[in-house]
């Protein structure tokens, strides 16, 4: 019954499916370590990434897209921040919560008047295409990019908050704003720019992700709960927790979808209430006193 | 108001009203009866929602299980064991409030986002359940057939949901006025001081999730009637906002705002849909802007237009008169002074922050009826023994003893009930209550009926008077029908101990009474306190020395987290360890010549760099600095001294831009820098060390010092050159440092930017003497490169190393002077300074 290769291959889709998640969830991640808001419009990013993708495709190679659409994803975000965003701060956080669940609604029903609701396929980028057999592994070659991809991403990411001034000043943000203010350094504009890269993060999963999932409207919130539920279990604020959740998630849903089909969905949302219960802020989660 | 219009405004009234015009009105708009019915069955949804939200404070994604949940049971009851409408109804209901019951006591363990995410989780499993059991659920076709009986007809249909969700609405509107729903009500704006006063909130909140979820299903059944089947998508993640949605556009505040919500949202969304399918994205941007605009929805607007301002309406606001022959005596236990009994006993209590020792084996001795004061030159320590005491903090060792009891284990509100009683921040003050609501509520706790889910609360006799006594006693009782944010500052603390008093408590603990307080204020709280002696055995918490001295039986005198005196106050003050705490050692005062010399002249010296005049400001509408006039020249170094208390931090964070100034003007460099945002202020010039460093713990010291850095400061090398420590430990964490490395680095952050002055929050606090010499050593090495302004409150230290000094008392300067002759003036310093 336990087919080795089958089961091999599952857990590297999982693999992959769980650095997506990772993806998106890192992007959530920062946001609320930085911002202190729960972004429910993050999986309409997502979205919007994989859609700004497949319109500008005909135009532009693929390999451009990758990184043009997420740059643009980013650069709404940032809009979004400056306009929407700056007044929620001073208000209480659950009205924040509110607020983008709100405009989660409107993003995904503005994606749905401009590109229609029907999904629509998308291709893998013709240098990707192809298998690789080797041993007991059977992957395509699309998944093995995206995971080489996202584990770049992640890196380059690691780096740029560790090494750069900028990563410092974020990391610092996180824990005392003011103070980061009074050293004469304009928060409300990293406030800003780290909105916007927590929705390029989103965007770039969501350009990764087209030729795995097909690109229709409801793609966005197929990816804003399994990365609430990531980051949730790593730990709202922990960079560490949300690669460990998202490759819990990922290798628990590539699974169940092959062994117990129904219950692929259903499985992360208890696997979410389980580890809320048991250590709320997450396996490796900070003491975040903000949501207490 | 007569009785007749109280009558026709009430909002039971407005619902029966409404629920006749509505099929009438929406029939006229083109809709049908059985829209009508949804549109009430939806309402009754969103009171049941509002119990969570608007009535205790807890945000839920997750109701839309519920009212799915209750759906699917009478589906299946109707299709799989009879057809009978009120067996359905039943089970639907009940199976529902169960399920509730359930999830709440897992979920509630967690409060705030955690809770709200967790709702969500929950919600979602529920819809995956519906949607992918097919052979149980139906799954995406759901279940059909569902025989409405009794009911059928539209017209019957209708009137049914209308009688019983007027029905409800009328339940829901007595547990709202019932000694239950007041607590909810109270946990909603501060729970923790519903557990001080010793309402068990976890339950309370268990009682108010399952009630919501007994309602939602009841609405959830109902409509399985309506639409004679049950379908998953009312469960998927857009539709578990739907009761969030109906009662933010109606007004989460108000009784009714559930009512106005489902009405515009299913009758917008109906005839939206005739125009468009994108209806999502009006009700996308609605909510946003109701968010962004007038979060209390709809009825918020209306209030603002007929009252001319925003006066919530979950409850009718009505206070009783004063009864003519009302017992004016508040119903305190009547202890009487004894010296002999000890009420409350600290045995050895330790208690440590991760390496900061906040206590090291206090022990304290409260007497029956006696006023007890706890002070101490610094701040840290004395808030938190009063939350060991009152149970909001463990303790790691000793032990905490009331009336011989070992109460060290036991919960807030075990201890409140003992009869610990404690005053909290204003801040936590139900802004939106009445005065008089606000005590009772608090009087409440000690009455039998508390836990009643019906009753009128305002029917209780005896809580009734012992309000209308404690309001008496503080001197509130004209103001007893007025808001809470109304009040002045000074009120509002009135009103704090009150509610802290209306629990009859034999220990009262109060967190620093007069903070923030004009000497008129002072003077009331100063004597409300004293007419406590003898009746309530009370532990204060001070800073204004004069007034503790003129209040207290017995002082106690904790220094970095150790007691150094106890006593009667004239023994205390004599005490030559507090003395010196205060007044800095005297291995601190250096000789004349041994001074550091003066800044280097510089052709701009004797300019006014930093000028302040006039200034107030303060947190949250209290005024700690009252009318601050002081200057810095270019070159000088000057020091603010003062006790704690007296506004020296609030002088520099105002300074900086981080409190508003309300009056005055503070110039710097010519500009004025008064309306400035902290970043445009630093950039200007203006550098601080604040108190407790403020390093960023999860960064290494080499990266503290790079996100520092500006062009126009000193290279890291000659940072380093000054401080040779922090190149050895340029690797290491910042919260690894010990307290003297911190404040080490927080100077050399300072220079780290183009600094022309460097204001310095108490950089000597906590540090033990060797590390003293190397810091003072490190503000010199400041002073020669820019002005300084050096707040401490260890006095000789901070005049040792500055020109020119202030003391400030009670938020203004009282005195300026050489620092030189500040330092023979012994007389002077210890009336401003000392104890």
């Amino acid at each position: 019954m336990f087919d080795i290769s089958l089961i091999t291959s599952q857990v590297l889709n999982g693999i992959v499916l769980g650095f997506l998640y990772v993806l998106i969830a890192v992007g959530l991640s920062i946001i609320f370590g930085l911002l202190g808001l729960v972004d429910f419009a993050h999986g309409a990013f997502f979205a919007l990434g994989a859609y700004f993708a497949l319109t500008l495709r005909p135009h532009i190679g693929d390999l451009w897209l990758i990184l043009l659409s997420p740059i643009l994803v980013g650069c709404l975000g940032m809009i979004v921040e400056r306009t929407l965003l700056k007044p929620l701060y001073n208000k209480e956080p659950l009205l924040g919560l509110i607020f983008t669940f709100g405009l989660a609604l409107f993003t995904g029903e503005a994606i749905r008047t401009v590109w229609g609701s029907i999904g629509q396929p998308y291709d893998a980028p013709s240098i990707f295409s192809g298998f690789v057999d080797y041993g007991p592994i059977l992957v395509t070659v699309y998944r093995l990019a995206v995971l080489g991809i996202t584990v770049a991403i992640l890196i380059g990411l690691w780096l740029f908050l560790e090494k750069t001034r900028m990563g410092n000043i974020i990391r610092a943000g996180s824990r005392d704003p003011d103070m980061v203010r009074l050293l004469g350094i304009n928060i409300p504009r990293v406030f800003t720019f780290v909105f916007g890269l927590g929705c390029a993060l989103a965007g770039l999963a969501g350009v990764l992700a087209a030729p795995l999932w097909s690109v229709d409207p409801s793609m966005g919130q197929n990816a804003i709960m399994p990365a609430f539920v990531v980051v949730v279990i790593g730990g709202l604020g922990s960079l560490r927790g949300a690669i460990v959740g998202g490759l819990m998630v990922g290798i628990a849903v590539a699974l169940t979808i092959q062994f117990w089909p129904p219950a692929a969905q259903a499985i992360m949302y208890a696997l979410m209430i389980v580890v809320l219960l048991v250590r709320p802020r997450g396996l490796l989660g900070e003491r975040w006193e903000r949501f207490e | 108001m007569t009785g007749m219009r109280q009558l026709i405004k009430h909002p039971l009234t407005v619902l029966a009203a409404t629920l006749v015009v509505l099929p009438l009105a929406m029939n006229a708009a083109g809709s049908t009866l059985s829209l009508a019915s949804q549109v009430v069955i939806y309402c009754l949804y969103g009171l049941g929602f509002n119990v969570l939200l608007g009535y205790t404070g807890l945000v839920s994604f997750g109701q839309s299980a519920f009212f799915g949940f209750a759906g699917y049971i009478t589906a299946l009851v109707a299709l799989h064991v009879v057809q009978d409408v009120w067996l359905g109804l039943f089970l639907g209901t009940a199976l529902t409030g169960v399920l509730g019951l359930l999830v709440g006591m897992i979920i509630l363990r967690r409060q705030g986002i955690y809770f709200a995410l967790l709702t969500l989780a929950v919600s979602q499993l529920f819809f995956e359940i519906a949607y992918r059991w097919t052979s149980v659920t139906g799954g995406e076709n759901g279940l059909q057939g569902v025989s409405q009986g009794p009911i059928a007809g539209p017209w019957m249909l209708y009137g049914f949901c209308a009688v019983v969700t007027w029905i409800a609405a009328w339940m829901l509107w007595r547990v709202a006025h019932s000694p239950f729903g007041r607590v909810l009500q109270l946990i909603r704006d501060s729970e923790k001081r519903a557990m001080a006063l010793g309402y068990e909130t976890t339950r309370y909140k268990l009682i108010a999730f399952t009630l919501s979820a007994l309602v939602c299903g009841f609405a959830g059944s109902l409509l399985t009637y309506v639409i004679q089947g049950v379908y998953a998508n009312n469960m998927n993640w857009e539709h578990a906002g739907d009761p969030v949605m109906m009662t933010l556009f109606g007004g989460m505040h108000y009784f009714l705002g559930p009512l106005w919500g489902a009405i515009l949202y299913i009758n917008l969304s109906d005839q939206l849909s005739s125009y468009t399918e994108h209806w999502w994205l009006i009700f996308g941007a609605l909510l946003m802007a109701v968010i962004l605009l007038s979060p209390e929805g709809l009825s918020g607007i209306w209030s603002r237009i007929s009252k001319g301002r925003v006066i919530w309406g979950l409850t009718d606001t009505v206070v009783p008169e004063p009864a003519a022959d009302s017992q004016n005596e508040v119903e305190l236990v009547q202890q009487g002074y004894d010296e002999r009994h000890n009420v409350l006993v600290l045995e050895n209590i330790c208690k440590n922050f991760g390496s900061l020792g906040v206590a090291r084996n206090v022990s304290l001795e409260l007497k029956q009826g006696e006023i007890h004061s706890l002070i101490g030159p610094n701040g840290a320590g004395k808030t938190t023994l009063f939350n060991m005491i009152s149970g909001f903090i463990l303790r790691d060792s000793g032990k905490v003893l009331f009336d011989g009891v070992d109460i060290g284990e036991m919960s807030v509100d075990r201890r409140a009930k003992l009869g610990i009683g404690r005053s909290f921040q204003i801040v936590t003050l139900p802004g939106d209550s009445s005065v008089f609501e606000s005590v009772r509520v608090a009087a409440q706790a000690k009455s039998k009926g508390k836990r009643s889910l019906w009753r009128d609360a305002y029917g209780e006799e005896s809580t009734i008077s012992q309000t209308w006594a404690v309001l008496d006693k503080v001197g509130l009782k004209g103001k007893a029908a007025s808001q809470v944010s109304s009040l002045p500052h000074g009120e509002k603390r009135l009103l704090d101990i009150g509610i802290a008093l209306a629990q009859s408590p034999r220990v009262l603990l109060l967190d620093e009474p007069l903070a923030g307080l004009a000497d008129r204020e002072r003077e009331r709280i100063s004597e409300l306190i004293v007419s406590l002696r003898g009746q309530v055995t009370t532990l204060v918490v001070e800073h204004d020395i004069d007034r503790v001295r003129s209040f207290s039986d017995t002082m106690t005198v904790l220094h970095y987290g150790e007691v150094i005196g106890d006593g009667k106050p004239e023994e205390v003050m004599q005490n030559r360890r507090v003395l010196e705490a205060y007044m800095g050692e005297s291995g601190e005062r250096r000789p004349a010549e041994a001074r550091s010399p003066a800044a280097a002249p510089d052709e701009h010296a004797g300019e006014v760099q930093l000028s302040l005049a006039g200034v107030v400001s303060g947190y949250g509408g209290s005024s700690v600095l009252d009318g601050l006039d002081l200057t810095v020249k270019r070159g000088e170094a000057v020091a603010l001294l003062g006790r704690n208390g007296v506004g020296k931090t609030t002088t520099l964070h105002t300074v900086m831009g981080l409190v508003r100034a309300t009056k005055g003007k503070i110039t710097f460099d010519d500009s004025d820098i008064t309306a400035w945002s902290p970043d445009r202020i630093a950039r200007t010039g203006l550098s601080i060390v604040p108190q407790g460093r403020r390093i960023f713990p999860n960064l290494t010291v080499s990266q503290n010092l790079e996100v520092a850095s500006r062009r126009g400061g000193w290279p890291v090398d000659d940072v380093y050159r000054v401080f040779p420590k922090l190149r050895e430990l340029r690797t290491a964490q910042g919260d690894r440092l010990s307290g003297g490395e911190q404040q080490m680095l927080a100077i050399a952050r300072a220079l780290m930017a183009p600094a022309k002055l460097i204001l310095l929050d108490e950089p000597f606090e906590g540090l033990a003497p060797s590390v003293v010499a190397d810091v003072q050593r490190a503000v010199e090495e400041i002073r020669a490169h820019a002005s300084v302004l050096l707040v401490e409150q260890r006095a000789t230290i901070a005049l040792n190393m500055t020109q020119r000094a202030y003391v400030m008392v009670n938020g203004r300067i009282a005195h300026e002077a050489a620092s030189q002759s500040l330092l023979d003036d012994e007389g002077t310093l210890e009336d401003l300074l000392g104890v």
